[in-house]
């Protein structure tokens, strides 16, 4: 019996890509990798608490653990949408029925909370270790790992959109562009707003909370609608 | 009047200086075409663009009334076998057919049986569970060939299918791709060996540095090289007698001999034939075997993309 | 053309006459061949001119190391008696002048960690994703000819950077001096300067080039190692600081400042994070020495598999 093909609309189409790229990073080696860089700040964990408090310690593994921010979303995110461009495996995708830009958002569905969780765990993580609520307040560790979270689709969506701007080299521009962010996040000028990274310092200080927010929101939208764009023109 | 299947008018590609295809128009209403070119000639090139991965720099392209860069409910009737082998390595074959059937349009709940159902049609029941990434060449063309036809389409354009594919498999897939053509498929096939497009179909277009140079019955485009002659191979008993009866025409170009047979190239290979076959009436000589050693597609193509072959304009 | 005799009446045996082949041209090299134990120079040379080619490979780092070359070389100049307060020597401050030079490395670094990012960490991995390796190990070059030419191509490339313009900095300095006394006791900054540059070429070519060799994927290989120098070292600096302060050695960079500072008699305002120069020396020897081990490892098993299996 002859299925009839019917086209997917764009949300089909969004899922069918979030599970083909599920499943891909389920068997390949990313997910280790990003796995073993996601847990490191537990190694700092062990030892900041002999010279420190508690919130202390909190304070400098969140300090050392910002900077994965700018590194496990570029790796997953963005050498998944590349890869699609540099092996020509977009050759199936652009010939199906099915609105390119669900091949972003299919990507971004998948993996972004990946790379966010990733980018959150180590410190999760380091908070138990502390001794959990005992040590640092819940409400200080929340909102740190919300900012972090948040960071991290945010970062995710830049890194899809340099895979789209510069495919050959979106890895490496993506983390690059995302340290520098750093640099600029961390500055105490107003500069600092454009910075992905001021949205998790925000939240996890506690201080301009509703601008980093919507500092995060802005960034993430302009990112994924030149994302969206770019792609319909890649060939 | 047939609406034509592929419509493509006054098309043009670049990629930044490079011309991919210059000015192109060309129809195409069904059956099995052999598109047929050097390296870099842009057959790959027009391929994409039918299938909708390129979009036109000038011109249009026109796939069953509509543009198949923009609009789905085309590309979800055109089956497209890339090229190049990439594919996603980590997948089963099963779940890679099965995954692009489900992208093409197939509902998730079909999507399985029609993948299996294609990679039976390929002859992959006994590997279609293993990754793609332990597959050799000839299971990647035909695990490719099985994602190209799970959907069902009515176009499918298949870029270099044969390659890599041992004997035995090349003659299977060429069985199965004439038998969807008999099905009612419109099939567009490249190679780069010649045999391969003689063995699908008679009907090819030739394109060189990113135009079309002939179109249509590989015969036709034969008889239209008249700047290259002719040549006729008979066998027979006697064959200087042959050779003496003929070489006087003023169609014969040259006559030269080999142990039992003659080669003649003529300009007129019509008069050329009523003339040996008379000859060899009148002399009673004993005719072992006639041949046209260049009227395939061997010669065709090497006439036409050689600096001095070029066809008349196709009537 | 094979030409051969006319042929004999059907009665007796056909005969061939001798036959010609034309040369069309093609002749096998015959000429003398160089020895396999010099190949390393020949893959260190492509190294060399794949690095350079286009202009953010390698090109766009030295642009940047010029400019903080000559930066770095104004400041000097212009403000060579001011105090330079993150360094101290003998828990006194020091004149710009003598501190800015050792602390420019860390400007440097910067530089060479971006060439890291465009060549060093994916270039052993783009060799094996491409197939290069087939090609490598089907001629007689030996997985140490490969990576002994690797190495010496990225570390003369890092070398440009890390150790040029410091060398013209100090250069400079000397130049600076007063007398002649002040000259000749500036001298062996020279020596210095080459030692530190050196070293930090070999850490900044080995060690990217390990993970490039284990993970056969470029982007992965990037981001591994981008990981561990921006995130991994320095939480194991900060491990040391906590803990025992030799084990700051464990970040290769804050080993290198220390070296650096160490050489120069100087500290760090902050003195927890320095280590002694033997035990920098340590580290830095360590952590090349496992780097080139690694590659070496890893090479050699890919090169079999490369030549042996089939496509």
């Amino acid at each position: 019996m002859t299925a009839i093909a019917r086209g997917l609309s764009g949300w089909e189409a969004t899922t069918a890509l979030a599970r083909l790229s599920l499943r891909r990073m389920l068997r390949g080696k990313t997910l280790w990798v990003t796995l073993a860089i996601g847990l490191l700040p537990c190694l700092i964990a062990v030892f900041a608490q002999r010279n420190q408090s508690a919130l202390e310690a909190w304070a400098s593994t969140l300090k050392l653990a910002l900077p994965l921010i700018a590194i496990i979303p570029p790796i997953l995110v963005a050498t998944s949408l590349s890869d699609e461009i540099d092996e020509k495996t977009s050759a199936y995708l652009w010939s199906r029925a099915l609105p390119r830009w669900s091949v972003v958002t299919g990507k971004l569905l998948a993996l972004a909370p990946v790379a966010a969780t990733l980018s959150a765990l180590g410190l999760l993580l380091s908070w138990a270790i502390f001794g959990g609520p005992a040590a640092v307040p819940a409400a200080v560790v929340g909102r740190t790992l919300l900012g972090v979270f948040a960071g991290g689709i945010a970062a995710s969506v830049v890194s899809a959109m340099f895979a789209t701007v510069a495919p050959r080299f979106a890895v490496p521009l993506a983390i690059g562009w995302l340290l520098l962010d750093s640099m600029v996040g961390a500055l105490s000028m107003n500069l600092h707003v454009i910075a992905v990274s001021f949205g998790p310092r925000a939240l996890a200080s506690g201080t301009q909370v509703v601008t980093g927010v919507i500092s995060l929101a802005v960034l993430t939208a302009i990112a994924l609608t030149i994302a969206v764009r770019r792609i319909d023109r890649i060939e | 009047m047939t609406a034509a299947m592929v419509s493509v008018e006054r098309c043009s590609k670049w990629y930044g200086h490079v011309l991919g295809v210059s000015d192109i128009s060309w129809q195409l209403t069904g059956g099995v075409i052999g598109l047929l070119g050097p390296n870099g000639a842009g057959k790959s090139t027009l391929m994409k663009l039918m299938a909708g991965l390129l979009r036109p720099s000038r011109g249009t392209v026109r796939v069953m009334g509509g543009d198949p860069a923009e609009d789905a409910s085309v590309r979800r009737r055109i089956g497209y076998a890339p090229e190049h082998e990439s594919t996603y390595d980590e997948l089963t074959g099963l779940e890679l057919v099965t995954t692009l059937a489900h992208l093409a349009g197939v509902p998730r709940a079909q999507a399985g049986a029609a993948a299996l159902s294609a990679l039976a049609t390929m002859g992959m029941q006994a590997t279609m569970n293993r990754a793609v990434k332990g597959y050799s060449k000839g299971m990647r063309q035909r695990t490719k060939l099985a994602a190209t036809l799970a959907h069902d389409p009515e176009l499918l354009i298949l870029d270099e299918p044969l390659t890599g594919v041992d004997p035995i498999a090349r003659n299977e897939i060429i069985a199965k791709i004439r038998a969807l053509a008999a099905a009612g498929k419109t099939i567009v096939v490249s190679s780069h060996v010649l045999y391969e497009i003689e063995a699908l179909t008679q009907d090819i277009v030739v394109i060189h540095r990113g135009q079309v140079l002939a179109e249509g019955n590989i015969f036709e485009i034969r008889r239209l090289i008249d700047h290259h002659p002719h040549r006729i191979r008979v066998e027979c008993d006697r064959p200087r007698e042959l050779a003496a009866a003929i070489a006087g025409s003023d169609h014969v170009l040259r006559v030269s001999m080999e142990r039992k047979a003659i080669l003649v190239d003529t300009r007129d290979p019509d008069r050329c034939y009523d003339e040996l076959a008379a000859a060899v009436i009148e002399r009673k000589l004993d005719l072992r075997a006639m041949s046209s050693p260049d009227n395939n597609l061997g010669a065709v193509f090497e006439y036409l993309t050689s600096g001095q072959g070029r066809a008349r304009a196709s009537e | 053309m094979i030409e051969a005799t006319s042929e004999t009446p059907a009665a007796t045996p056909v005969r061939i006459g001798k036959g010609v082949i034309h040369d069309l041209g093609y002749a096998r090299y015959a000429g003398e061949r160089r020895s396999p134990s010099t190949l390393w120079r020949v893959i260190m040379r492509h190294q060399l001119s794949q690095t350079w080619k286009t202009w953010w490979r390698w090109k766009l780092w030295a642009v940047g190391a010029a400019m903080v070359t000559v930066t770095v070389g104004l400041v000097i100049y212009l403000s060579q008696n001011e105090m330079f307060e993150p360094l101290r020597r003998n828990g006194a401050a020091v004149k710009l002048i003598d501190g800015l030079l050792p602390y420019s490395f860390t400007f440097f670094r910067w530089m060479a960690f971006g060439l890291t990012m465009t060549v060093g960490s994916t270039n052993i991995a783009r060799d094996r994703e491409t197939g290069a390796f087939g090609f490598y190990f089907c001629r007689p070059v030996r997985a140490r000819d490969y990576v002994f030419g690797k190495l010496a191509g990225m570390t003369l490339a890092m070398a440009s950077l890390l150790v040029v313009g410091p060398f013209l900095l100090t250069a400079f300095r000397i130049g600076l001096a007063h007398d002649t006394d002040e000259m000749l006791r500036l001298l062996p900054w020279l020596g210095r300067v080459l030692v530190v540059g050196v070293l930090a070429s070999l850490v900044y070519a080995a060690l990217p080039m390990a993970m490039s060799a284990v993970l056969g994927r470029r982007w992965l290989a990037l981001g591994l190692w981008a990981g561990y120098w921006v995130v991994a070292t320095g939480i194991f600096a900060a491990i040391g600081f906590f803990t025992w302060t030799p084990l700051i050695a464990l970040d290769p960079g804050a080993a290198l400042g220390s070296l650096a500072y160490g050489l120069w008699g100087l500290e760090v305002s902050e003195k927890a994070a320095q280590v002694s120069v033997t035990v920098a020396l340590v580290s830095i020897g360590v952590h090349v020495a496992l780097a080139i081990g690694i590659l070496y490892w890893r090479v050699s098993r890919e090169a079999v598999g490369a030549v042996g299996a089939s496509a």
